[in-house]
């Protein structure tokens, strides 16, 4: 597998209160907030650079469709029919796996794309800690859109 | 903001008064001094029985509070004042001449001023008096004298005495005491906390932000290389920019101390970001950027403003958690994520769900049987977004149901730790108890939709999403579950349970009972004869009750109910029709 690199590196960092964060309980609060402002935020300017967050066995189901891998996922973004998008998050909730160490982030908003109406959607992330290194990754994601506005 | 710290011996309160015509409409600008006009005293040589009625309610003293901000704070209102002085601060000097001035105050007010220590400071004219009828006067006429189109507006306030004009020299001289005895050497460390009441100070304007350029010369001379700590605390500062030329002629400033401030959030001390953004401690302990940000967002902030900081608010930091979105080497195969669901597990899940939500309509009550359904640890929690609109509809309140008020756990508003945890219930028999509290739901099922999602350990995520009709509401909602698989037997357990609910819109709505209209109903059953009076409704926009009555007629046939209205129309009277 070739290192791929990108001309931005997205490196979301966060930051626990007092104490370490060693609990599951407590690593989704912190990592919830932040993980939805830095994917929407890159959703929304440049939604290739979000490959990095999906590995080989992620799941993307999107209005029904599914995508497994890296590679399916960002060509199923990528080629998302309109040229801007813009997020406005309206709630976000996260729960911990306890016996998985993994989190379960609900969310949902309105995204606006192009020259649309806003439309409420709706996404579940499951996010995971890779084995032995900080960094979480997406391990599956299901979206879903209603189409009708407000 | 009402009282300066040292102005807090005024003798009388402010009350209602029918002479005090130009309180409520000030020149705009001045608007935010409505509080310290509350200072304006009403001591005993005014004559308060006389006048009309009162322009706010009651007459002397009786609602003296009702439209005084600042009453609350002024409970030392009957100190004496001593000294008999008033300073008197005239807004907006640069809009008019000082002559002109006090010859119109002299000619309108038959008082002699005889203004004191006259001087222009911040663009205020400041003079003291010792005549209380010409204070009073003055009063009087704030806000109706004009010059050249400018209206004049006044404020008096009790004072010790003029305050001597100092030369810049003398203030430098005051203030050089001030820190000499302020700065600690052994710990390399500036105190400027609670400035204002320096005793050193006294008798001249002292706050701070007003003394910042001074501090700044005088840290530049003296000792700007050897500075590692400020404390700029109780000098209720609500932005840093008066600090701009301090913290940047201090070189090696490490130590920056902000306590009981007023900062109300993190733009505000952009100043401390730029100048000083190496530190290593940094306090803001009672500001009120705290209260209005989410903890864990404060802290990812602040450490984004601030790369090196080891001590936040008097606690260690840990170190970071990163979540890097950068190419790692190749990954362990052993890994497993999500797994592709095979249609018969998929369809399994659907059908336990589909029954689930049967359940869960049947009542509150029924929804005790749901109970064998979620796993001895599970989760549960309610997240909730309601955006209040114009629209006064029945079915779409502005305001959020009460049975999900308490229960809200949307990040977005709960900001705090503890409030998160307390709304988040946990084990099989808080849920399923959360679950009876919730009110009556029906999920309209032509409006659902059902996603599931492998993944690993046997587990899968479901996702749950349309349209509730609640009494009073109805509610667009997505719902989470995460379902453990018990492949030997095909049964399933619910882990977390996650219920985000919005309020739908009217559009929405519409369109999803005119879906309904299209699609002819198969059966009659409860569910479907409140169905079919919402479309009768849609079509003929009568009252629930004429168009029950109409099905009724028909049968329940939404063809035939639709005849009849179209025959009987003319004779419908008009108070059957929605308004």
């Amino acid at each position: 597998m070739c290192i791929l690199k990108f001309s931005a590196m997205l490196c979301i960092a966060f930051f626990i209160g007092s104490g370490i964060a060693t609990d599951i309980h407590d690593k989704a609060l912190v990592i919830a907030s932040s993980f939805v402002k830095q994917y929407y935020q890159t959703f929304d300017e440049n939604r290739s650079h979000l490959a990095m967050l999906y590995r080989e066995n992620s799941q993307l189901h999107f209005e029904g469709t599914v995508h497994t891998g890296r590679e399916e996922i960002t060509q199923k973004l990528k080629s998302l029919p309109f040229n801007k998008v813009q997020h406005t998050v309206s709630t976000v909730d996260a729960q911990p796996m306890i016996t998985s160490q993994a989190v379960v982030l609900a969310v949902t908003g309105q995204l606006k794309a192009d020259d649309d109406l806003p439309h409420y959607f709706s996404e579940t992330f499951i996010l995971l800690q890779e084995n032995g290194s900080n960094s979480w990754v997406i391990s599956n994601q299901i979206f879903r859109l209603y189409l009708h506005n407000h | 903001m009402y009282a300066d710290k040292k102005q807090n011996q005024q003798s009388g309160s402010y009350r209602g008064n029918s002479n005090r015509k130009s309180w409520p409409r000030m020149n705009p600008k001045n608007q935010r001094r409505t509080g310290s006009s509350a200072f304006l005293d009403r001591d005993g040589d005014t004559d308060m029985s006389g006048g009309g009625p009162s322009s706010f309610g009651g007459g002397r003293g009786r609602h003296k509070n009702r439209y005084n901000p600042g009453y609350g704070r002024r409970m030392n209102r009957n100190k004496p004042h001593l000294s008999g002085w008033w300073k008197i601060v005239v807004h907006d000097a640069d809009k008019f001449d000082k002559d002109h001035f006090f010859k119109m105050l002299d000619n309108t007010t038959n008082e002699s001023i005889d203004p004191q220590s006259t001087r222009v400071e911040r663009n205020k004219l400041i003079f003291w008096i010792k005549n209380t009828r010409a204070k009073e006067a003055i009063y009087n006429q704030s806000g109706k004298l004009t010059l050249k189109d400018h209206t004049i507006t006044m404020f008096a306030v009790p004072s010790e005495g003029p305050e001597a004009q100092l030369t810049k020299d003398e203030k430098k001289g005051k203030v050089c005491n001030a820190l000499i005895k302020r700065y600690i050497d052994e710990e390399k460390k500036l105190n400027l906390s609670e400035l204002h009441k320096d005793p050193d100070l006294v008798g001249m304007s002292s706050k701070l932000i007003e003394i910042a350029p001074i501090l700044s010369e005088l840290i530049t001379e003296k000792c700007a290389d050897l500075i590692q700590e400020i404390d700029f605390s109780n000098n209720s500062l609500r932005h840093a920019g008066c600090l701009r030329e301090i913290l940047s002629a201090c070189k090696v400033i490490t130590k920056i101390k902000l306590d009981n401030n007023r900062i109300n959030s993190l733009t505000d001390i952009k100043t401390v970001e730029k100048n000083a953004s190496g530190i290593t401690h940094l306090s803001l302990l009672n500001n009120p950027v705290k209260n209005l940000m989410d903890d864990a967002q404060y802290i990812s902030d602040i450490r984004k403003l601030f790369p090196k900081l080891i001590e936040l608010d008097g606690v260690a930091l840990p170190e970071k958690i990163k979540f890097e979105t950068e190419e790692q080497s190749v990954l362990p195969q052993t890994q497993k994520f999500a797994i592709l669901l095979e249609a018969a597990p998929k369809k399994a899940i659907e059908n336990f769900f589909l029954q689930y939500v049967n359940f869960h309509d049947t009542g509150s009550a029924a929804r005790t049987q749901l109970g064998p359904a979620y796993d001895e640890t599970c989760l549960f929690s309610i997240s909730v977004a309601w955006r209040a609109n114009k629209d006064v509809k029945d079915k779409f309140p502005a305001v959020m149901p009460s049975e999900l008020t308490k229960k809200n756990r949307n990040f977005k508003h709960c900001y705090k730790a503890e409030q998160k945890e307390s709304r988040l219930f946990i084990g099989r028999e808080n849920v399923v108890k959360e679950l009876c509290a919730l009110g009556e739901t029906k999920h309209m099922m032509h409006t659902m939709n059902i996603d599931t999602s492998g993944m690993f350990n046997n587990h899968v995520t479901a996702v749950l999403s349309g349209i509730i009709d609640a009494p009073g509401s109805y509610r667009t909602f997505s719902r989470t579950f995460v379902v453990a698989a018990n492949p030997a037997n095909g049964s399933f357990l619910i882990l977390n349970d996650q219920m985000s609910i919005v309020r739908s819109s009217p559009d929405t709505v519409e369109k999803v009972l005119k879906q309904s209209f299209d699609s002819t109903p198969s059966s009659s059953g409860v569910n479907n004869q409140a169905a079919l009076v919402k479309q009768v409704q849609q079509a003929t926009k009568m009252t629930d009750k004429f168009c029950t009555d109409c099905l009724v007629a028909a049968n329940w046939d939404f063809q035939k109910a639709l005849e009849l209205f179209n025959d009987k129309k003319a004779s419908i009277p008009p108070d059957a029709f929605l308004k």
